[in-house]
């Protein structure tokens, strides 16, 4: 089992992104056009220390890059979602929803919303992903 | 001509009579119908002056190319008037599935003038329109009322109707159409009920015309097939309206206890997800509408116990929030009951609020209420209020006049918080935590109000509607002039669709690009993107010019003084008021009106087409 957050679990997400028909099927047009790469920028809580950031690169439907960073100052992403690690962790276990979370303001989300507007089905496929495998969290 | 049926009927209630006419073709084209095309026959056909509730006042309904046919979410259908609300234009726009069955039984519109000596309803079905006598169902509320005409006329009837609050002339009644749908705002079932009309049954299986049906298919599944994916059918679907709430109330923006306070501490207990948990048991679409938001509900026990459809996020906002109220049930009951008396949900619950925070300040006491106490949080008075409104009982007859009024009469410095704007309640978001949508209220040629504009998209929720070029904005706390024009780009695309009779949260999902090839192969226009917005710019400086013959100036383009002047005191927008003038004068620039007094330049009204008003805003 991965640690959520660690560089482990981002090669995790990768792969389990990179497996799924739903998000091959709904992301055919995600990041054409447009800067499809997302920073979850997630603050500290609930066993987090620090602030750390994941760096998730999508195009076409491929997931190419995700990774762990220590700040996001040299990346210039699509997409920029924040939250604290409770709520995160909360998308991370399958027990939120992502959208909901969004949609509750829990969880920000900044960047072109008409893309995401047009690719929610791809949204939601990236978020359901997160869950899709097991984990172990900070704090517990 | 495609996409209409091509007449309108006329209705006398004075003299019993109904006339066919046949569509203005040209007014058609460049005003589009629904909202366009009514307006045009209000400018033309009401005097400057007269009384709302009195004969000389009509009442239009009006469908739109659209309606009625496999576009996305084309159930809707608009009605204007002069408001007794506001006494200024009124619009509102209704859906379901009325409008369908008005187009389809061979009818673009219908105008209703004069007053009826007995209380009358109308039935259309095919061609036909006769009257019938309503004295049985005069008194009846909307669900009997409905009831009562689907029993008796048979299957396929759609029936819209007043209850007992426009029967009693409460300035914010409404009409219902299938018991749940609502001409809302401005007073509509009021003047229906000046004028003795009960109910329009409409039946029809006539064919709409379609220019070039392959083509119309095949743009509105492109349509269509946007709208399923997107994130608009994901949210709203799921969650209705109310999903709103909590990203109103993380701004700072939920007006709390009548707005004295933007952060709302119990909003998890009447947000969506706990309407969802506590007493949702499934979803309703309006005609054609991939989306579904409507809420069916059942509150199986206790004294709220109810059945229907279920309240929007403003219903929640007003009985909610506004009145202090933390208890979902309770503002369920009260929008349920609305919808049978036949009363706005926004004006009803904002009037209340605003009740309460008068007894609070002293400004009505026992004495003045008839021995009743009004206060904030308690549930049960709320409820009771709005059984007094529809039958103006007591202190109802007061609050059945609205907050523009009751400020009038109680004085007190009420006026300060009658939270109104041209004598329309406020819908819920507060705009000293968003500035433009303080803009957009006093711009409303309806009066305060939150869909003609809906700029709530991109300042509240953060979304953009993609309907709308240039709509983002940079920070909502600050006054930026330059963002103006997203109150009037947002006027204009959205006026569109009142227009054309689909839904205006279609704007959210769907690119100009997307709907102008649905358009023109249903009317076989050639309609290109800008005349798409340039139709909606037309529109609503007609409506304007209505208001600025009604003697609407710059004057009334204003908020109340507690959004202007009264810091908000708590939450992530604490401290903040609303700078109106700037934001006005650039706003007044981008529209080409007088700065001076906010009247639309001869030269625009030229540019526009509406050379015919000119003259009568000169006198
Ligand atoms: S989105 Fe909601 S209001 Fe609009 S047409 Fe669909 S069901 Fe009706």
């Amino acid at each position: 089992m991965a640690l959520y957050p660690s560089q482990e679990w981002c090669d995790k997400w990768k792969d389990a992104l990179n497996n799924d028909p739903a998000v091959a099927e709904s992301g055919k047009n995600w990041g054409v056009g447009f800067k499809g790469s997302l920073v979850f920028e997630v603050s500290p809580g609930s066993g987090l220390e620090k602030t750390h950031y994941i760096f998730l690169d999508a195009k076409e439907g491929k997931c190419l890059e995700s990774k762990m960073m220590d700040d996001a100052v040299s990346l210039d992403p699509g997409f920029y979602v924040t939250g604290s690690y409770g709520d995160f962790k909360l998308v991370v276990k399958g027990e939120k929803d992502f959208i909901e979370m969004v949609v509750r303001g829990a969880l920000k989300l900044k960047g072109d919303m008409g893309k995401i507007m047009r690719n929610a089905k791809f949204v939601r496929a990236v978020a359901n992903s997160i869950s899709s495998f097991p984990n172990e969290y900070l704090g517990e | 001509m495609s996409g209409f049926m091509g007449k309108i009927l006329r209705v006398d209630l004075t003299n019993r009579s109904v006339t066919e006419e046949p569509l203005p073709r040209g007014d058609a084209s460049l005003l589009l119908g629904g909202c366009g095309l009514a307006t045009k026959y209000l400018y033309q056909e009401l005097k400057p002056g007269i009384e709302p509730l009195g004969p000389d006042n009509k009442l239009i309904f009006m469908t739109g190319p659209l309606t009625g046919t496999l576009s996305p979410s084309s159930g809707k259908y608009n009605a204007v008037t002069k408001s007794p609300l506001t006494g200024l234009w009124g619009q509102s726009g209704s859906g379901g599935k009325w409008g369908r069955e008005l187009k389809r039984s061979g009818y673009d519109g219908i105008i209703i003038e004069g007053i009826s000596e007995k209380p009358v309803y109308l039935i259309i079905e095919n061609g036909k329109a006769a009257f019938k006598d309503a004295a049985g169902l005069w008194g009846k509320n909307v669900f009997d009322t409905t009831t009562i005409l689907e029993q008796q006329l048979g299957k396929g009837f759609c029936i819209a109707c007043i209850g007992t609050g426009g029967e009693n002339l409460v300035r914010y009644a409404a009409i219902m159409n299938e018991r749940h749908r609502a001409l809302g705002r401005g007073g509509f079932g009021a003047v229906m009920g000046s004028k003795k009309l009960k109910a329009i049954a409409v039946k029809g299986d006539l064919k709409i015309p379609i220019f070039d049906q392959d083509a119309f298919g095949a743009a509105a599944k492109v349509a269509s097939d946007f709208i399923s994916e997107s994130l608009l059918k994901m949210t709203l679907e799921v969650y209705g309206t109310s999903m709103v709430l909590d990203l109103v109330n993380v701004k700072g923006g939920l007006p709390t206890r009548n707005w004295q306070s933007g952060v709302c501490t119990y909003a998890d207990l009447i947000n969506a997800p706990s309407l969802n948990e506590k007493i949702l048991v499934g979803r309703k679409a309006c005609y054609a509408c991939p989306i579904a938001c409507g809420r069916l509900v059942d509150i199986k026990t206790g004294k709220y116990a109810i059945k229907g459809e279920g309240p929007e996020y403003e219903s929640i906002g007003t009985f909610g929030s506004m009145c202090d109220i933390n208890d979902i049930e309770a503002i369920t009951y009260a929008h349920i009951l609305c919808n049978d008396y036949g009363l706005d949900t926004v004006s009803a619950g904002s009037t209340i609020a605003f009740a309460m925070e008068c007894y609070e300040k002293g400004i009505l006491n026992k004495k003045n209420t008839g021995g009743k106490e009004i206060l904030f949080g308690d549930t049960d008075t709320m409820v009771d209020l709005v059984h007094r409104i529809a039958s103006r009982d007591g202190v109802g007859d007061l609050l059945a006049e609205g907050t523009r009024r009751m400020a009038e009469q109680l004085g007190g410095g009420s006026e300060r918080f009658a939270m109104n704007v041209k004598g329309m309640e406020l819908p819920a978001y507060d705009c000293r935590a968003t500035k433009i949508t303080g803009l957009a209220y006093v711009t409303a040629n309806r009066g305060g109000d939150h869909i003609t504009a809906y700029v709530q998209g991109p300042t509240f929720l953060d979304i953009p509607f993609l309907i709308v070029e240039e709509n983002t904005i940079d920070d909502v706390t600050k006054e930026n002039p330059l963002e103006a024009k997203v109150v009037k780009n947002m006027e204009d695309a959205l006026t569109t669709f009142d227009a054309l009779g689909a839904c205006k949260f279609m704007g959210m999902a769907l690119m100009a690009e997307d709907i102008v090839p649905v358009i023109n192969s249903a009317t076989g226009w050639n309609l290109d993107v800008a005349g798409f917005r340039l139709a909606g710019e037309r529109i609503f400086n007609l409506a304007r010019a209505f208001n600025v013959r009604e003697g609407v100036s710059r004057k009334d383009d204003t908020l109340p003084k507690r959004l202007l002047e009264d810091p908000l005191p708590d939450g992530p927008a604490a401290g903040l008021t609303v700078d109106l003038e700037p934001l006005l004068d650039a706003y007044y620039g981008y529209r080409g009106w007088d700065k001076q007094t906010g009247i639309p330049t001869p030269e625009k009204l030229r540019e526009l087409g509406l050379d015919f008003v000119i003259d009568k805003l000169g006198e």
